[in-house]
């Protein structure tokens, strides 16, 4: 019994859309994959990728827009990228490129929430 | 116990099915409390020392699994994430129920009777490899 899931605001940017084939599978899937970041209470930020379900049809996010994300989480044991799959993202409304975009259409949340589910080892 | 004899650390194993994988994170955590200056310890949490609900609040025991809930603090040099922590659950999932002994329950045995005549109220305790059944008469 383990799982650790982070869910929040994010700010993407960098969007791009590849297709993904799963191990010991011959079906392709389509993915979103952003370049955000998880920022901490203490004011730093740690980069993550996000990889999101890509429907057919379906459209790149533009860069710097918020969405809210529910997401699995993998946390290296370095320095390394956080890798997050999304179990669902919503993009908040408005354009990213306003100036007041962030003052008057966002909540005041950027520090994403983790939740976890694991043993003590030791 | 840390070394300044106050803050409390412990590891938590996460798992979780990232990029077509099982991938398992390691957490480690940090009980904190006030006038401690340092964080002695990979991916830690944090009990926030500024708030006294998390000074009664026990180490989880090893084997043991939690949930927790929080947000990132930082991160060190050496990449160990530190989280706060703002929701633990403690010896999370199944729990064995304790059998009774092989000497059997503490209260004394008796000998049970056949009845033709239902007694009532009678309640049987579940759970149990024996029954007890209290009724209203003696």
């Amino acid at each position: 019994m383990s799982s650790l899931v982070t869910f929040g605001f994010f700010t993407v940017a960098e969007g791009i859309r590849e297709p993904v084939q799963k191990p010991g599978s011959s079906t392709t899937t389509y993915y979103c994959f952003y370049t955000t970041s998880m920022q901490c209470s203490s004011g730093a930020s740690l980069p993550a990728k996000l990889r999101v379900y890509s429907p057919f049809n379906d459209t790149i996010l533009k860069d710097n827009t918020v969405v809210f994300a529910i997401s699995c989480a993998y946390f290296p044991p370095t320095q390394n990228t956080i890798l997050l799959d999304a179990l669902h993202v919503s993009a908040l409304p408005g354009d990213p490129k306003d100036n007041d975009y962030e003052a008057f259409h966002l909540p005041d949340c950027p520090i994403p929430f983790v939740i976890g589910v694991g043993s003590v080892p030791f | 116990m840390l070394s300044d004899k106050v803050s409390k650390a412990f590891n938590v194993i996460c798992s979780e099915f990232v990029r077509d994988g099982m991938k398992t994170s390691t957490v480690q955590y940090v009980f904190y409390f006030p006038n401690v200056s340092k964080w002695l310890i990979s991916f830690r949490c944090v009990y926030d020392g500024s708030c006294p609900r998390w000074t009664k609040t026990p180490t989880p025991n090893v084997g043991s699994t939690i949930q927790f809930f929080g947000t990132v603090k930082d991160i060190t040099g050496t990449g160990t994430i530190r989280m706060n922590i703002e929701n633990i659950v403690l010896n999370v999932g199944h729990q064995e129920i304790s059998a009774p002994s092989a000497a059997g329950p503490s209260m004394p045995l008796k000998k049970r009777k056949f009845t033709a005549f239902a007694t009532s109220p009678v309640y049987v305790i579940l759970h149990t490899n024996y029954y007890v059944a209290h009724s209203n008469d003696s």
